[in-house]
């Protein structure tokens, strides 16, 4: 009775096809390294994996591009030169793209770029921002995604940290309090409108949160979802019914007539008026500021 | 949109604190690129869901949020670049492989084919029903004066068969009105056409949806004047049309043709200035192909008979310098990185053509188009004008009845221009699939020696020393 291979021959097999595919001896990776490199992640994303499940997650992954950025991590001079020919221009592309002003952009841009060549030390080693990416999307899309995580966070450091004389100036510290109302409303409301939300899918929840909380435009929330913006502004309207529907449902079913359902959601849209578009407005850098009408 | 209740949005916002562990850059990475799995896909969604950190980064990260054509020139010639900007595309789910898109196309085509049935029945084979009305519409239009007789003397019959008394006044009134009405909107037609008649002539041997399809075509490239402006010589006299459809136009006469003297076009018989034109007449828009390249288009297309409306086909290419991310607006054009390059660029080059950023995956749907097109080679060989996709076997590209001896070819793409013998110039803009003569002028002479340029400039030297240039693509053309 013949036998396959074993999954250790499978995986050695597998590694050091990959190994010669990536070329990473160009950036001084020795085969070891790159195998522990592989099961590392291996070990982070597809945990206690069968051996072929392994493999074929290893194939999907950018692997010369892993191996690029582990060699830079490592300080390899030749891997910085190919990095920084490929991706440097990039980098202040990005920033500039999602900063949209030119001294943040280039700011922000160095700041990645001093965390990419690592400029922190752990156990005496220098840490590079590089030797965190896995290969599961692009470098490219990695990099964008870091400048992006780099752009939100200081903005929401900054947003905390407002001056009392900047709020004085906005008008902010005099603007009446929302919380009014919020008192009033009653049990059955919260319960039946949480009754809603819970029935609904995750992206359904995500479209209403980025239109209604994040305030994005359709255009943006297309692209996210992957589909076209009218298809979001029909799912959204029709979401909106949905839940009003579901909403005066729950609400009949905790007692009360339609008719008072509906005057109760009828008062709330009422205070909606006043409040939102405004608030979410306030204090937004350029990259959060798009005006919905224009997508 | 409807209005969002406040109470919904405070609840909204109170089931984002339950948002756990946001996911790392590599996964919100995948996500993007839509190259996750289902279930790390749903569980990064359930995340977004809840986590407007999450949803910033992700939207921020989108592809065409980076806008290289803003990036300014001091920021990008400070560092050093190649001259490669392909951004990764987003796959876009396959919305149409939805029941609900799926019933929509279904209940589309059963519509469709429902029309064309009707139509095919209705202009194929009259029936008496419906002949017999246009049939006594010509007749009332040629004998009015009997029509009011007929009418006044059924309606009469009606009321009583047996006199014979004076018209019914209400009824002759309401005829002549109509009348009236008729006169006035055939005025400006010739009475001698027949309505029939106000259909595009089709070759006998053509189906009748090409034909239908070919005159919906050149319909919609036509331009209505009344103004006094110049016209070709060969140009029909038509009569004032009612509406596009209804144009008694013969496209064979109408474009192409023979060029003129001096500068000629040989795409459009474009009219000498000065010429005065009669109310209604009307010209092809400059640039509309000639009818022969839209019949062989057709033709060899094949298009299924729905596909009626159907404009011709821009392909990728021709619009790929539109893009936002075509490398046309990169500002990584190649004088840039000629001035900002870095060192060891040429080892890098050979890196950049092995990357992984660089696969099928992650160019845009046009580089990806242009991968797949095959790339034809064009030669000159023994007077013959060959081509190749291949390197191995060359085909001739021209017909040879034609009699050009060829010299000199040259182009990019599918537009190809070949010279020969006594100043033959031949054009194609299909990759030779059809071609057009081009004349320079009435005082070219000599064999063209070399076409030089390429798009809407152009130079070519005959072996006399005569230099002609254009620069609106081969209408006109000047001796420098």
């Amino acid at each position: 009775m013949s036998s396959g291979p074993s999954p250790i021959e499978t995986l050695a097999v597998a590694t050091r096809d990959l190994y010669e595919k990536c070329g990473a001896q160009k950036y001084d990776l020795s085969y070891e390294e790159f195998h522990h490199i592989l099961e590392q992640i291996a070990g982070k994303y597809v945990p206690g994996a069968p051996a072929a499940h392994k493999v074929k997650f290893w194939k999907e992954l950018r692997i010369e591009e892993l191996a690029l950025a582990r060699g830079c991590a490592n300080g390899q001079e030749h891997a910085w030169q190919v990095f920084l020919t490929r991706y440097r221009q990039k980098l202040y592309e990005i920033a500039r793209g999602i900063t949209r002003e030119d001294s943040s952009a280039r700011e922000l841009a160095d700041s990645i770029y001093g965390d990419l060549f690592g400029t922190s030390e752990r156990d005496g080693n220098r840490l590079s921002r590089l030797s965190f990416y896995m290969g599961r999307g692009s470098l490219e899309g990695w990099l964008r995604t870091v400048v992006a995580q780099e752009f939100v966070n200081r903005y929401r450091k900054q947003k905390r940290l407002v001056s009392l004389d900047e709020q004085e100036e906005d008008g902010v510290q005099f603007t009446a309090s929302d919380s009014g109302p919020a008192s009033a409303i009653d049990s059955r409301l919260s319960a039946a409108v949480d009754d809603a939300l819970g029935s609904l899918s995750s992206e359904d929840r995500m479209v209403l949160a980025s239109y209604y909380l994040d305030d994005r435009t359709l255009t943006e929330i297309g692209r996210l979802v992957g589909v076209h913006e009218s298809t979001i502004s029909r799912r959204l309207e029709k979401l909106l019914k949905g839940l009003r529907k579901q909403v005066v449902h729950g609400l009949t079913a905790r007692g009360m007539s339609r008719t008072q359902a509906e005057e109760m959601l009828e008062s709330d849209v009422r205070y909606l008026q006043v409040d939102v578009g405004k608030k979410l407005q306030e204090n937004l850098p350029a990259a959060f500021q798009r005006d919905k009408g224009t997508n | 949109m409807p209005e969002f209740p406040t109470i919904v949005r405070r609840r909204l916002q109170a089931g984002e604190d339950r948002k756990g562990f946001h996911p790392d850059a590599d996964t919100l990475t995948a996500y993007v690129e839509q190259l996750l799995p289902g279930h790390e896909r749903d569980y990064v969604t359930r995340h977004l869901s809840v986590c407007s950190e999450c949803r910033d980064v992700v939207t921020l990260t989108m592809p065409e949020v980076t806008a290289a054509a803003e990036m300014p020139e001091a920021v990008v010639s400070a560092v050093p670049t190649e001259s490669v900007s392909v951004m990764p595309t987003m796959p876009r789910r396959r919305w149409f492989l939805t029941p609900a898109f799926g019933m929509a196309a279904s209940i589309a085509a059963m519509a469709l084919g429902l029309t064309f049935v009707l139509r095919l029945d209705h202009e194929r084979a009259p029936t008496a029903s419906n002949q017999q009305p246009r049939q006594e519409i010509q007749a009332r239009n040629e004998n009015p004066a009997r029509n009011e007789s007929k009418v006044a003397g059924n309606n009469q019959s009606v009321a009583n068969p047996a006199v014979q008394p004076a018209p019914a006044p209400r009824i002759t009134a309401g005829l002549a009105t109509a009348q009236v009405a008729q006169q006035r909107n055939s005025a400006g037609k010739p009475k001698s056409v027949p309505a029939d008649s106000i259909r595009a002539p089709q070759p006998a041997n053509q189906p009748a949806d090409v034909a239908d399809l070919r005159r919906d075509y050149l319909n919609s490239q036509l331009l209505f004047s009344s103004s006094a402006t110049a016209r070709s010589p060969d140009l029909p006299q038509a009569p004032q049309p009612m509406f596009p459809r209804a144009l008694n136009l013969h496209a064979p006469a109408l474009v192409g043709g023979s060029a003129g003297a001096g500068q000629t076009n040989a795409y459009l018989q474009v009219p000498a200035a000065g010429q005065p034109q009669a109310a209604g007449e009307f010209y092809p828009r400059p640039g509309t192909p000639s009818s022969s390249v839209i019949d062989k288009l057709l033709d060899a297309s094949k298009l299924p008979l729905h596909a009626k409306k159907l404009a011709p086909a821009i392909r990728a290419k021709e619009t790929e310098h539109l893009s936002m991310f075509s490398p046309g607006l990169s500002l990584a054009d190649s004088s840039q990185a000629a001035t900002a390059k870095g060192a060891d660029v040429s080892e890098a080059k050979g890196e950049l053509a092995q990357s992984q950023a660089f696969t099928r995956r992650a160019l845009t749907p046009a580089a990806v188009a242009r991968l797949d097109e095959p790339v034809i080679q064009w030669k000159v060989a023994q007077g013959k004008l060959l081509k190749s996709s291949d390197l191995s076997s060359w085909v001739e590209a021209y017909p040879a009845s034609e009699g050009i001896v060829f010299t000199v070819v040259s182009g990019s793409g599918p537009d190809i221009w070949a010279g020969g013998s006594k100043a033959a110039l031949v054009h194609s803009r299909d990759a030779g699939a059809t071609w057009d003569k081009v004349r320079l002028g009435v005082a070219a002479s000599g064999d063209i020696m070399a076409i030089e340029g390429g798009g809407l400039t152009l130079q070519v030297k005959t072996s006399t020393g005569q230099t002609w240039v254009t620069s609106d693509g081969g209408s006109s053309w000047n001796q420098r």
